[in-house]
């Protein structure tokens, strides 16, 4: 049976009463989404399996109803996290190696794209720069002392540029 | 955290959204707080507080804590107190300055206040300064699920209203309007490949929003802010509304109210039409200088 590291106990919490689902804003849109339905895969080992967690807004409004404050939204991201690590969902690395590019490049991940934008920027004294030497090579350091860098290359399938 | 007489520092971390899609956020919110006798710095340099990655499962909470303390440690210079504007960077700081080993060798001493707490504690004080009357704006107000649904920390509700929010907009006589979606998700956060549920979240709200009378949309998230802009044009390109709701985030609002220059400091203009924005200007009022 699948472990979910500290968050192992929380399915056996559930209670299936549903106020997760009912309070859902993703259930209402779509009928395929229902929030206990995961935790009773989680309970069973299955919740990798289930496409259904990268409908997730990660907006928790189901723990916050939940009698028991099962944490859902924390669950499926542990979910999505696993399935990446074994590479299963190939429309990640399609939508979003570039933002995991941006950060490596120039640590942010969203970019002016408005000359209006940037003449106000520079008329307010808002230009803090992107991330530069030294700095860069001291967060390549850091990210391989946490293990992320492997991780963001790994999971992600990106080349060292 | 109170303006006090004795001038105390912060470092503003700006975000990515808000520092290069809204960068009227970072200058109100600045303006703001130099008005309350805080003195204010920008980090050296700018490093994503990375909560996109983790929502999307591409990294873990324990990345995303440790590249908030090397935010805060090396590109701050190690502050006292960290001031953010947005919900995302404020989940992110919060939850990484709840602890842990790394925190430690790197001195991370920091508290976390997202701007719209400290604007929450002074909103009497800032009432006495207004300038601009916004007793014609009804206000529909978004506060956003990671500061209402996902805490860390003490976060604050609401005394004289249901929130924070709402606290400030009454504080400076606008109207708050009820509406059913008010605690629900702007849908922003959804993943980019589902693209029908996409619009259709924030459409349902945006309806509630107009059903409500609303002539603003107040939020104290930059990224909520986008996904209502977003959508708004887009349903409107599409003739499937006939107005668009303005939305502004917190800091945006109180410096209108002050007398600050709706462009040159709120930065309005690089988030809404012309027409849009002149329809929002003829909703402000002038009051007496106190």
């Amino acid at each position: 049976m699948e472990t979910i590291n500290k968050l192992s106990s929380e399915p056996k919490k559930c209670i299936q009463c549903g106020a997760c689902t009912s309070t859902c804003v993703v259930s209402r849109a779509t009928k395929r989404f229902n929030p206990r339905l995961l935790v009773y895969a989680a309970k069973k080992g299955l919740l990798t399996e289930s496409e259904d967690i990268w409908l997730c807004l990660n907006c928790h409004i189901c723990e916050a109803r939940c009698p028991d404050s099962v944490k859902i939204s924390d669950m499926i991201l542990e979910a999505r996290r696993r399935v990446l690590e074994r590479h299963g969902e190939d429309r990640v690395l399609e939508f979003y190696s570039s933002f995991v590019r941006a950060l490596l490049n120039s640590g942010v991940i969203a970019f002016v794209t408005s000359s209006r934008v940037e003449d106000f920027k520079s008329e307010s004294g808002l230009n803090v720069p992107a991330l530069a030497e030294p700095l860069k090579s001291e967060l390549r350091e850091f990210l391989k002392k946490i293990n992320l860098e492997v991780r963001l290359r790994e999971v992600m399938g990106i080349e060292r540029e | 955290m109170r303006g006090s007489e004795e001038r105390r520092e912060v470092v503003l971390y700006p975000g990515c959204v808000s520092l290069n899609k809204y960068p009227g956020i970072v200058k109100s919110s600045i303006e703001l707080l130099k008005l309350l006798n805080v003195n204010v710095k920008l980090p050296t340099n700018m490093l994503c507080c990375s909560r996109p990655l983790e929502r999307i499962g591409i990294i873990g909470e324990e990345h995303t804590n440790a590249l908030a303390y090397f935010n805060i440690a090396k590109l701050m210079g190690n502050p006292d107190e960290v001031v953010v504007v947005c919900n995302g960077c404020y989940l992110a700081f919060r939850r990484a300055l709840e602890g842990d080993d790394l925190k430690r060798d790197l001195s991370v001493r920091a508290k976390c206040y997202h701007v719209a707490e400290i604007l929450w504690h002074n909103r009497r004080e800032l009432a006495e300064r207004a300038r601009v009357g916004l007793d014609k704006l009804k206000v529909a107000i978004h506060v956003g699920c990671h500061y209402l649904f996902y805490p860390h920390g003490d976060v604050i509700r609401g005394e004289e209203g249901e929130d924070i929010l709402e606290d400030i907009a009454l504080a400076l006589n606008a109207s708050v309007v009820d509406y059913e979606e008010r605690r629900t998700c702007c849908g922003g956060t959804i993943v980019k490949w589902f693209r029908e549920v996409a619009s259709s979240i924030p459409k349902r709200k945006l309806e509630s929003v107009m059903e409500s009378g609303a002539n603003v949309i107040l939020t104290m998230c930059p990224y909520c802010l986008r996904t209502f802009n977003r959508v708004q044009q887009r349903l409107k390109k599409l003739k499937k509304i006939e107005r668009v709701v303005p939305t502004l985030h917190v800091s945006q609002l109180v410096a209108i109210a002050l007398g600050l220059d709706p462009l040159r400091v709120a930065g309005l203009h690089l988030q809404m039409p012309a027409q849009e924005l002149e329809a929002l200007r003829s909703l402000l009022t002038s009051q007496s200088p106190p």
